[in-house]
């Protein structure tokens, strides 16, 4: 009775919906799976690489702030390294700094594993847990980069990533899926992003100062400490900075049909990217500017070229 | 049948992403603009906050709401050391480091947000928070004191917010001042 609704019931919906949703959006170039796959994890790596000249002061035994009060904070919905020490140690004496190490280098070797394309499934999946457990660990101190992270490690686990340019490819001799295995997750990761930037500018849009210019002037002045510009020298532009705020809010706002209408795509692309260039060098947030720019060109351009390029041979 | 799967996850997916944005924006919305909030938002709060939402959210990372900077950009707050009259900070060796130590006036700023309540009879900090905050004040006091010689007998930690002057008032003549108005501080005694 099940299997006779989900056929002749379920089926024929689920079909309609990807006519308009992934078969009628014509040719995908599959560079945009494997592109989000191998520079995702390498920026990600890198990201994990600059902290370590600094690790143990926020992961060690005696960091800056100790791991069990750290462990103290949170929720117990993803152990921490600390949890998971006192486990290990019910069984097994193990120091402290031998468990979080070799978190660091598990996760490091699942990225440089997924950058080749290695079993990537589960690459995916061990480089997701670990840095969830890493993340809680320090919960004090994480920031926005660090859930794009979870989010994008999310999707390497559930796209087929592995299918097109990678060792994996190369090795199981896999045949090239068609539009629907890559085309079903392009929409998704396509939806979620115009979800993140519409809700991001109807926040902005609710509240005064992004209309004034004082949420960019307050801004500027937040997170200045590794910005490469002085705020001090934008004081004299208070128009500039309304500008900047207002173009702001509409950009995030209107992403969703920015990207949707074919002859604004590139160009609303174009400045969003200039926006989290912006954010970067003001801001001094590099790593998060960095994913976000990849997030745009994977999600929204790559997926356009026109022709089997040399990349996505 | 792997096409059903996809689109059930696909629309579930999607759903929970609107479902826990929008009730961020609106909870968000009107926290910031001190408004009354109904018993659907109360609804909307308790579905967001249901283990599955919060284990959903925690390991694929759409716990977290978009809007960074949103309503309002949150104020700068710093962790300052004073020892023997100085400034004395942990010194890092990579700026993001440095960026990951900044991170952590998020936990003070919600402390703020508790202790001055506008339009709210109580101080709502409780205990357990304040000793929590404390202790995470003692501890990043003793680590700025790591390899230095020991000449007085106390490390002064407090957290501070960066008083901005507004662009407004400045386009209107006023200084570029900025102030560090003092939220919380902890006398961490060394030896003790």
């Amino acid at each position: 009775m099940n299997f006779y609704l989900s056929r002749n019931l379920f089926m024929p919906l689920v079909n309609r919906i990807l006519d308009i949703f992934v078969y009628k959006i014509g040719f995908i170039n599959p560079v945009w799976i494997s592109s989000f796959r191998i520079y995702g994890s390498l920026i990600f790596l890198f990201h994990f690489l600059s902290i370590l000249p600094d690790f143990y002061t926020f992961w060690g035994q005696n960091a800056i702030v100790n791991p069990d009060i750290m462990d103290a904070n949170i929720d117990n919905i993803v152990p921490t390294v600390y949890d998971i020490h006192q486990l290990i140690n019910k069984y097994v004496a193990l120091g402290f700094q031998t468990v979080v190490s070799s978190f660091a280098i598990i996760y490091m070797i699942s990225l440089i594993s997924l950058t080749l394309g290695f079993m990537s499934k589960i690459s995916a999946a061990i480089a997701l847990l670990t840095h969830l457990v890493l993340m809680q660990s320090i919960n004090i101190f994480i920031y926005g980069v660090d859930f794009m992270t979870t989010i994008c490690l999310f999707y390497f686990l559930i796209f087929p990533v592995g299918k097109y340019h990678s060792l994996d490819a190369y090795f199981l001799k896999k045949s090239n899926p068609d539009n629907f295995d890559h085309g079903i997750f392009l929409r998704l990761f396509q939806i979620h992003w115009c979800l993140a930037y519409f809700f991001s500018g109807l926040s902005k849009a609710l509240g005064p100062t992004w209309w004034n210019g004082e949420a960019i002037w307050k801004a500027l002045n937040s997170y200045n400490q590794a910005g490469l510009f002085n705020p001090e020298l934008w004081m004299p532009y208070p128009l500039l900075m309304t500008l900047m705020g207002i173009s702001t809010v509409l950009l995030e706002l209107l992403f969703p049909i920015g990207v949707s209408v074919k002859i604004l795509r590139k160009p609303w692309i174009a400045c969003i990217i200039m926006m989290h260039i912006g954010i970067g060098a003001l801001l001094g947030l590099y790593f998060f500017s960095i994913v976000m720019i990849l997030i745009n060109l994977v999600g929204f351009w790559f997926p356009y070229f026109k022709a089997q390029t040399i990349f996505s041979r | 049948m792997k096409k059903l799967f996809l689109v059930i996850f696909l629309f579930l997916h999607v759903g929970i992403l609107i479902i826990n944005n929008s009730v961020m924006t609106r909870e968000t919305y009107v926290d910031f603009f001190d408004q009354k909030s109904n018993y659907f938002d109360f609804i909307c709060g308790e579905i967001i906050r249901h283990p599955f939402f919060q284990i959903y959210g925690k390991y694929t990372g759409i716990e977290t709401g978009y809007g960074f900077f949103g309503f309002n950009v949150r104020s700068t707050g710093f962790v300052i050391n004073e020892y023997c009259g100085k400034t004395s900070n942990p010194e890092f060796n990579s700026l993001e480091a440095e960026n990951r130590y900044g991170s952590l006036r998020s936990l003070y700023i919600d402390y703020l947000k508790y202790q001055f309540p506008e339009n709210r009879k109580t101080n709502q900090v409780d205990g357990m928070l304040e000793d929590y905050l404390d202790l995470v004040l003692k501890n990043v006091s003793a680590f700025s004191m790591r390899g230095k010689v020991v000449d007085c007998d106390s490390v002064l930690t407090g957290y501070y917010i960066l008083e901005v002057p507004k662009l407004v008032d400045l386009n209107n003549g006023a200084e570029l001042n900025y102030e560090l108005l003092p939220v919380k501080k902890f006398v961490y005694a060394i030896g003790k």
